[in-house]
């Protein structure tokens, strides 16, 4: 018996130095990347420390649109104003994901004047879509954004494979996000309906709602703490109100009363159906009018 | 609770270092509550409808041993009744009622009802077809009652098969439940070997073939003909490593434990019979099947037409015993008629390795493998007309299979092809000589590097997603 133990212990602890190893490569290597907003999806490789942002871009894939292609460029030339850019497509965009990367942006030091969080209802109701999405998947290792991850919860299974997939380097987004230029002729009702089956994976629960909305109540006092002004936006979209749009207004109305911050309601501001590369998310074209629209409009 | 999950990460150890460590009286115990540990995972008050059928099965089986005649068989018949009326209610009821909804509308009867909203316990198809073996071996006399209590119910909760099989039979696990085991060095180390190579089954080639799996058949009419068919091929293999995974770990978390289960696989897919599939698949449930409805039914010892009879009964009822579905009837029926329809093998060919080169027998296999393989649309789909939809898109002549590209990566569809050959390459070979004792017989250096390359192949392409068990649904 005691043989057995030695060996298993023995073949435990080389396993382990192998795997010290290999996360100490990837840790000090994934260092030394830079990477600029458009040309990654992760949120790590975009937040330094000691600077200043005029704007901060949070939320799921309508707000990441902002730096793909040459919409993020395009926006600094429109606005004059530097932007970073921490919102997560592909279903990482969740609430509890944006708390810890403005924790994690603040704890680095950085400060913004303005936060544009780009929010939908379906966020507040499924954690496939916030604790427990595999978000941590695309970004590199780093220990302060382990603990943050840690303590606010994320699941188990997203922490192990944040770490497992570092043990080597094909998880890096390197080549720029493909970006579709493709437009939409017409609205397809069964396109809407399988994108809205997709969203809201079960009957939405109040207290679901409701643990997340508590989440972004801390978003907003984080930025409050630090002097930053956010605005809450539900983007352009053909897929018409989605379920539960009045709760979210009621509560960010709530959030207005309480906190003083704006929120805006841009569902129909886009209708033009060849701006849209898909049911819900603007193409090239359509990201441009809008960004032009929110340069124009004195609230932003 | 879940073999690939964190929670059995701990749990398991935590269950053999105590193992080994206490006393042969409190390791039934502890077995006994570690198994209602990882049951309770899932759905705690689901215990107790497995609690109930211990009870009267246990009570049962002495009723069976202490009378004879008619009454032996009434109590028989309650303990059948009582095991099988709760898998009826919790498996077959919504089907049923489904079905009878499906009349009334057809007939305007206006005497539908609602469907029940309940879950079905997991593994409850397994665990009932092993207490109703125990007290069927009673009452053929060829097992006697056992009278702890405790073990009896360890013999139907035992952690490692009780959701998802072997299907074990009493004398098999009673006495291995009551010995005291030494620590064995070499049972343990095998053990680990099967539970290595049972994690890389249903982690790298299970849940990867999974991904191309799902986007086929939740759409088929966005894919090719080429592309479905690789689907179905696909799927057939998805199955086959989830669930000899899923074996294979609990083979080798069993033996760790010096408990022998039964082998449930064989290399199925190297059969060149229907017939000699169904010795080599899920070998628990068939010999079950055989054991308890075709032998008593009369099996091959009848007239012909009898016989033919006696195949369909036992192949749809297994196809029945699958899933709720008619389409699971159609799958076990299909399985029956292609045993029907296929001809005897010769004593010539037995054996596989003999006769590879031998193009008859390469055309017995190629023929057997798509049979199985195009049953298995019956298997995946949800409905007799989703199979209609998947059987005409399989028919189309457009060969291209580049959108299968784009469910995941290229390089991801290409490594699945790459492990599929791997696996059927090993399984050949571990046909004719068993590799697991090959590798034992190694030097260490080289012995531990497969070891090392394994867990890191796990490690590094194995998908951690928590994909459950295809049969943890049975």
């Amino acid at each position: 018996m005691k043989f057995f133990y030695i060996k298993i212990s023995i073949f435990i602890f080389i396993n382990l130095l192998v795997m010290v190893g290999l996360l100490s490569f990837s840790y000090y290597s994934d260092k030394k990347l830079k990477f600029e907003n458009w040309e990654t999806e992760s949120s790590l490789f975009v937040i330094h420390e000691n600077k200043h942002y005029d704007i901060m871009i949070m939320g799921n894939s309508h707000g990441r649109q902002f730096s793909r292609g040459s919409n993020h460029k395009y926006f600094e030339e429109k606005t004059g104003k530097k932007m970073i850019n921490v919102a997560r497509g592909l279903g990482g965009g969740g609430i509890s994901n944006m708390l810890i990367n403005l924790e994690y942006f603040y704890q680095k030091n950085n400060s913004v004047d303005t936060i544009l969080y780009f929010i939908d209802p379906y966020i507040f109701y499924y954690e496939e879509w916030n604790e427990a999405s595999l978000f941590l998947d695309n970004e590199p290792l780093d220990p302060l954004y382990f603990e943050l991850c840690f303590k606010n919860n994320i699941s188990k299974n997203s922490l192990v494979n944040y770490v497992r997939t570092k043990f080597s380097d094909d998880w890096l987004y390197k080549e720029k996000m493909q970006y579709h230029f493709n437009s939409l002729t017409k609205i397809d009702s069964t396109a809407v309906t399988k994108r809205l089956q997709a969203l809201y994976i079960r009957a939405p629960q109040e207290k679901d709602f409701l643990k997340y909305a508590l989440q972004v109540e801390r978003i907003i006092q984080l930025a409050k703490t630090r002097n930053t002004k956010i605005i809450f936006t539900l983007s352009p979209t053909l897929l018409g109100e989605q379920p539960q749009t009045k709760r979210l207004l009621v509560f960010l109305c709530q959030m207005q009363n309480k906190y003083g911050i704006n929120y805006f309601n841009h569902y129909d501001k886009v209708k033009n159906t060849t701006m849209f590369t898909d049911h819900d998310h603007l193409n090239d074209v359509g990201m441009k009018l809008y960004i032009n629209f929110i340069n124009s409009d004195s609230n932003f | 609770m879940l073999f690939n999950s964190l929670e059995f990460l701990f749990f398991f150890p935590t269950v053999f270092v105590l193992y080994y460590f206490l006393r042969q009286s409190q390791r039934l115990w502890m077995l006994l509550i570690a198994s209602c540990i990882f049951y309770m995972v899932y759905r705690p008050e689901y215990i107790l409808i497995i609690l109930l059928t211990i009870v009267i099965d246990y009570f049962a089986a002495f009723q069976i041993q202490k009378h004879s005649g008619n009454k032996r068989m009434q109590w028989l018949l309650a303990s059948i009744v009582a095991n099988v009326g709760i898998l009826v209610f919790f498996k077959y009821s919504n089907f049923a009622i489904a079905n009878w909804n499906w009349l009334n509308a057809k007939i305007n009867l206006h005497l539908s009802s609602p469907v029940l909203n309940i879950a079905l316990p997991i593994g409850l198809s397994f665990h009932t077809f092993q207490a109703m073996s125990y007290t069927i071996e009673v009452y053929r006399g060829k097992q006697e009652p056992e009278k702890h209590f405790g073990v009896y119910a360890l013999y139907v909760l035992f952690f490692p098969q009780m959701v998802a099989g072997p299907i074990e039979r009493p004398q098999n696990i009673l006495p291995q439940l009551k010995i005291k085991h030494q620590f064995n060095y070499t049972e343990i180390v095998e053990g680990l070997k099967q539970v290595l190579w049972g994690f890389f089954k249903k982690l790298v080639i299970a849940d990867r073939l999974a991904l191309f799996v799902n986007a086929v058949f939740d759409h088929p009419q966005d894919y090719s003909g080429a592309s479905v068919w690789i689907g179905i091929y696909f799927f057939a293999f998805q199955i086959y490593c989830d669930f000899s995974g899923y074996s294979d770990i609990a083979l080798g978390c069993a033996r760790m434990l010096c408990i022998r289960l039964m082998t449930n696989f064989n290399a199925p897919y190297l059969s060149t019979s229907v017939k000699e599939f169904w010795t080599r698949w899920h070998i628990s449930l068939s010999t079950w099947f055989r054991d308890y409805v075709y032998i008593p039914l009369g099996g091959n010892k009848v007239s012909n037409l009898k016989w033919m009879r006696n195949i369909l009964i036992v192949f749809v009822l297994s196809g029945f015993w699958h899933g709720s579905n008619w389409t699971f009837i159609v799958w076990g029926l299909l399985h029956g008629v292609f045993l029907l329809a296929s001809p005897q093998s010769s004593p010539k060919e037995r054996t596989w390795g003999a006769s590879i080169n031998h193009p008859a027998k390469f055309l017995k296999w190629f023929i057997t493998f798509n049979l199985v393989c195009f049953a298995c649309i019956f298997f995946i789909a949800n409905s007799i007309n989703d199979c209609w939809t998947i059987i005409q898109h399989a028919m189309s002549t457009n060969f291209s299979i580049t959108k299968l590209y784009e469910v995941s990566s290229k390089s991801q569809f290409y490594l699945s092809f790459v492990l599929i050959f791997l696996l059927m390459v090993f399984e050949y070979f571990h046909q004719r000589k068993n590799l697991f004792e090959r590798i034992q017989l190694m030097p260490m250096i080289p012995r531990w590097s497969i070891y090392i390359i394994m867990f890191w192949i796990i490690l590094k392409f194995g998908m951690f997603s928590q994909q459950q068990f295809i049969y943890f649904v049975f």
